[in-house]
């Protein structure tokens, strides 16, 4: 698999205290790698130093597989967009001298793609309204489209939907994954609202007290989280013999335990079973959502 | 750099601060500049004639108030704004962010500058009279406080791009040229102190009786005095004042201190802004 980014052992230490600690992470070329955790986890420091805020106290990141410590890894961040934490815009200007501004940074030669871009982040009847007078939504809108102004190919989105409103919401998310199917740029975005980062990521990364605790990929996740009957009983061997004839899909846990995934009638279940030797001890139906996924990887004292 | 540079120069276009600092230069040349000619008038039965070299260089005094104003507002925005963030990530380094900015804050201060020189001269001309000082002294002041105000510049860009809160950078600004300034004035003070001080007294039969001159122990001398008049001629605050009230003896000495304050200044802000840590 390619990879836009990866970290390896990358640490970030404010004094005493660590931000990061030995971080490994994979973001994978064209995904969007939702980049759970709770406040304090360590989200933001690995957005700053891969963003080149700030430097890694140890350790090292590729970005499209040149080492950070590389001199071309500035020509690299070309190929970035980002927006850390808030929209990083001039809020004494308005949306499209905003855009020229970046245009400028960027030694982009001609204005003529500014429109196209105020019209991709639905912006383009702003006119002189200085970005001030905006909503959350709109800034949110416009500092990405200020991070796509050099045409990225891998954007960085720091808690974008935070204190948006629904509708805010929604838009984000639209255009996060238009800009993802229609122009394939790889996506990294922290949130804490994990039900709508499930709407969005194909991969995952769970981080805890600076360190990766798990990374997969959506479908690993949906297949963790799959709803499913978790019965035990005193021979699986026996369950596997019933489940392979009725058709069903399910896994095998341990000894006494194992996950069906499908509807089951419990009668049928225990009478199939008990003609092969086989007691059905308990039926529990399981329902694991990303939020519960998250709480039982990292703990459950404070939620992400 | 050359992008920055740009993206720096289209921000100044419509920076409201920017062109407020340039109004207010020129107000400032053109009140100057009447006040003399007032003062002019007033006093014309007493003969007195006012030159247009006593209002010419007074910019030097202004300059490091008004770009004190300027520079930790307009790059304080790129800190409270976010926006140097989006300099960083495109790739451009903390180097040429920092020459960027401290060439925008040198040449805005400049132009701060010409706009002040240009209105005392557009009403200095012909209310005025001519010029008393050759070409030569002329350049040679006119040198010193243009250095002088890129020097504040570099002083400035060095507060403002360490200190990430505008408010605070500002402050520092602020009241750092005015403790300059007043530093300035005190030291000018002692140096300008008589060396001796005459008492007199009134004898017994009503006369005024000039008493032996007795050393002024205000009177800095031998090391103090030097490190006194070291002070006057390289602190920028010190600088403003000698080209404020026209004392400047030597504009290419202080010149040079103003070019080793840029040259320290930006380095070590430089240096500095290389390891700091952004948000």
């Amino acid at each position: 698999m390619e990879y836009v980014l990866v970290t390896q052992g990358l640490s970030k230490h404010y004094k005493d205290f660590k931000a990061l600690d030995g971080l490994t992470m994979h973001v994978p070329k064209g995904s969007i790698y939702g980049f759970v955790g709770r406040n304090g986890a360590g989200k933001t420091t690995l957005i700053r130093l891969i963003c080149g805020l700030q430097a890694p106290t140890a350790g090292a990141y590729t970005l499209y597989g040149a080492d950070s410590n590389q001199k071309d890894i500035a020509n690299l961040r070309r190929r970035m967009g980002a927006v850390v934490e808030t929209p990083s815009i001039y809020l004494d200007l308005t949306a499209e001298d905003n855009l020229k501004e970046q245009f400028r940074v960027l030694g982009v030669p001609s204005d003529d793609g500014i429109p196209d871009l105020l019209k991709l982040v639905g912006l383009e009847d702003t006119g002189k309204k200085k970005a001030r007078n905006f909503s959350l939504g709109m800034k949110q809108r416009l500092g990405i489209a200020v991070a796509l102004a050099g045409d990225p190919d891998f954007l960085v989105l720091d808690e974008p939907v935070n204190g948006l409103d629904p509708q805010g919401i929604i838009e984000i998310r639209e255009l996060i994954l238009k800009l993802n199917r229609e122009r394939r740029i790889t996506v990294l975005i922290s949130s804490h609202i994990l039900d709508e980062l499930s709407k969005l990521a194909t991969h995952y990364g769970f981080i805890d007290s600076g360190r990766i605790v798990k990374e997969l990929s959506a479908r690993e996740l949906e297949a963790a989280c799959r709803k499913c009957l978790r019965v035990e009983v005193t021979d699986t061997r026996a369950l596997a013999r019933v489940l392979d004839q009725m058709g069903v899909d399910y896994k095998i846990l341990d000894d006494g335990q194992a996950d069906l995934y499908a509807q089951m009638n419990i009668s049928q279940l225990s009478r199939a079973l008990d003609g092969e030797g086989c007691e059905l001890l308990s039926a529990q139906e399981r329902d694991e959502s990303l939020e519960s996924y998250f709480v039982n990887l990292v703990g459950g004292d404070s939620h992400a | 750099m050359r992008n920055l540079l740009s993206a720096n120069l289209l921000r100044l276009r419509t920076s409201m601060l920017f062109w407020g600092c340039l109004i207010l230069m020129l107000l400032l040349g053109a009140g100057f500049t009447l006040q003399r000619y007032w003062e002019q008038i007033a006093y014309a039965e007493f003969g007195q004639l006012s030159y247009l070299d006593e209002v010419l260089f007074r910019h030097g005094l202004l300059i490091g108030i008004v770009t004190a104003l300027f520079v930790p507002m307009f790059f304080g925005i790129e800190y409270s704004d976010g926006a140097i963030r989006n300099k960083m990530v495109v790739g451009h380094s903390r180097l040429s962010i920092y020459f960027a900015n401290l060439i925008t804050a040198a040449a805005s201060s400049l132009a701060f500058c010409a706009a002040y020189i240009l209105a005392v001269l557009a009403l200095g001309v012909p209310l005025l009279n001519g010029v008393r000082l050759t070409a030569a002294q002329c350049a040679l002041l006119m040198l010193g406080t243009l250095v002088l105000s890129a020097a504040f510049s570099a002083l400035y860009t060095f507060v403002a791009m360490l200190c990430a809160r505008k408010a605070a950078s500002a402050v520092v600004c602020i009241l750092g040229v005015f403790l300059l300034l007043f530093a300035g004035i005190y030291i000018s003070a002692r140096l300008s102190a008589p060396e001796f001080l005459t008492e007199y007294s009134i004898a017994d039969d009503g006369q005024v009786v000039e008493e032996e001159p007795e050393p002024n122990p205000q009177y800095p001398r031998g090391l103090e005095r030097e490190v006194y008049q070291f002070l006057y001629d390289f602190l920028p605050g010190c600088q403003s004042i000698q080209y404020g009230d026209m004392s400047a003896e030597n504009p290419a000495l202080l010149a040079a201190y103003s070019l080793i304050i840029l040259t320290v200044s930006t380095g070590a802000g430089a240096a500095l802004f290389r390891r700091k840590d952004l948000k």
